[in-house]
């Protein structure tokens, strides 16, 4: 009984419920359909994201040496570095904030949402997601899962410092539901789906 | 970041305690969204200033008597009960059924006044008695209409920022045993 924190949590011991009763098992939560790249896609595209379907790494850069963003362009991904600067080592965030298009990796998709899981790994900057003007997302087009139980049930055990699941540009419509892209982080999200 | 620190600030403020009370463990769950204020139609008639605490609205009249059920004693009663919080919770706190709990704790600590002690036990005399409540309410109408100022005086605390309503002839009672066919 020492310190404050002994002592909080010796009351919270001593305060357990009684009649807490296990909590049941759910299981997982079936698929509803079995085709997940339609259904990541036209969620994907409901929720204010692009999808490019691309064979290669040289299709993404046919595709944004045809459709230019007129501004600095970042990544994370060597095999785009003849397009885009490398994200600079995690020093300074500021060094990022008139990034026009920052590409980085997925890991996995999830279809009912249209949901992107990406780790500080991926884009080695915390805030090079939601510092740019523009979003790109490389995924392997057969990393998809159908829901975010099965997503959870993925990331089980699952080393990383900083996790997110991204859906589509930013958006905010908490002001008189007036919808606002890009207000806290990218206004457009466009997501590679690349074949293996 | 590799080799960064995290520290966790653990802060009590009633926490452990209102956990050891089976009634309002429940309580613990609220994520502050603000719901039940939103929809609280004494909160949107009275304002968070009104609840004299840190955490206003309805949530808040559950958590402030954990923390000092003197200075708080007037919370709980503050509700008409309608269970509007509740029902929009979305963690499902059962919040108007905590202020129903919240009045028998503070009655039993001996936390309620007289005053208001001896008022809901006339209420709930009067309630409870058809012909009593009937009488009652042929009095006050007839008592507003014909010597106002029995009620229109500042011993009336309803009367000291607003006017008194005009009384009817009759009541919705009297109107319907005329009216029916």
């Amino acid at each position: 009984m020492s310190n404050s924190r002994d002592q909080i949590l010796a009351k919270v011991r001593a305060n357990q419920p009684q009649d807490e009763r296990p909590l049941p098992d759910l299981g997982l939560f079936p698929a509803r359909t079995t085709e997940l790249l339609d259904q990541f896609m036209t969620i994907l595209t409901l929720i204010g994201g692009k999808v490019q379907r691309v064979s290669n790494y040289a299709a993404i850069e046919t595709h944004l040496r045809e459709h230019p963003y007129p501004g600095r362009m970042v990544t994370s991904i060597p095999a785009l570095f003849s397009i885009a600067e490398p994200i600079p080592a995690p020093s300074d965030p500021h060094a990022l904030a008139n990034v026009e298009l920052a590409i980085i990796s997925g890991e996995f998709g999830v279809a009912e949402n249209g949901a992107i899981w990406v780790t500080e790994a991926n884009f080695g900057q915390r805030v090079a997601p939601f510092i740019c003007q523009h979003l790109a997302v490389v995924l392997p087009v057969d990393q998809l899962c159908p829901n975010m139980h099965q997503a959870y049930q993925r990331l089980q055990g699952k080393d990383y410092g900083f996790g997110v699941f991204i859906a589509g540009p930013s958006k905010t419509a908490d002001i008189e539901q007036s919808l606002v892209l890009g207000a806290h982080g990218a206004r457009t999200m466009t997501a590679f789906l690349m074949d293996n | 970041m590799q080799g960064a620190q995290l520290h966790i600030v653990l802060v009590d403020n009633g926490r452990s305690q209102q956990l050891g009370r089976a009634a309002f463990r429940n309580s613990l769950k609220c994520i502050r969204c603000g719901a039940c204020m939103n929809t609280c139609p004494v909160y949107r008639r009275s304002g968070g200033h009104s609840y004299h605490n840190a955490v206003a609205g309805p949530i808040g009249a559950i958590l402030a008597p954990n923390l000092d059920m003197s200075k708080y004693s007037d919370l709980p009663f503050a509700s008409t009960l309608c269970g509007s919080c509740s029902n929009v919770c979305p963690v499902k706190i059962n919040i108007h059924e905590q202020l129903y709990e919240w009045r028998q704790e503070l009655t039993r600590q001996g936390k309620v006044d007289f005053g208001k002690k001896m008022a809901l036990k006339v209420m709930s005399s009067v309630l409870s008695n058809p012909g009593v409540y009937r009488s009652m309410g042929k009095m006050g109408r007839w008592a507003l209409r014909n010597i106002p100022g029995m009620v229109n005086n500042s011993m009336n605390p309803w009367f000291k920022q607003r006017e008194m309503p005009e009384a009817p002839q009759e009541s919705f009672r009297e109107w319907y045993l005329k009216n029916r066919k």
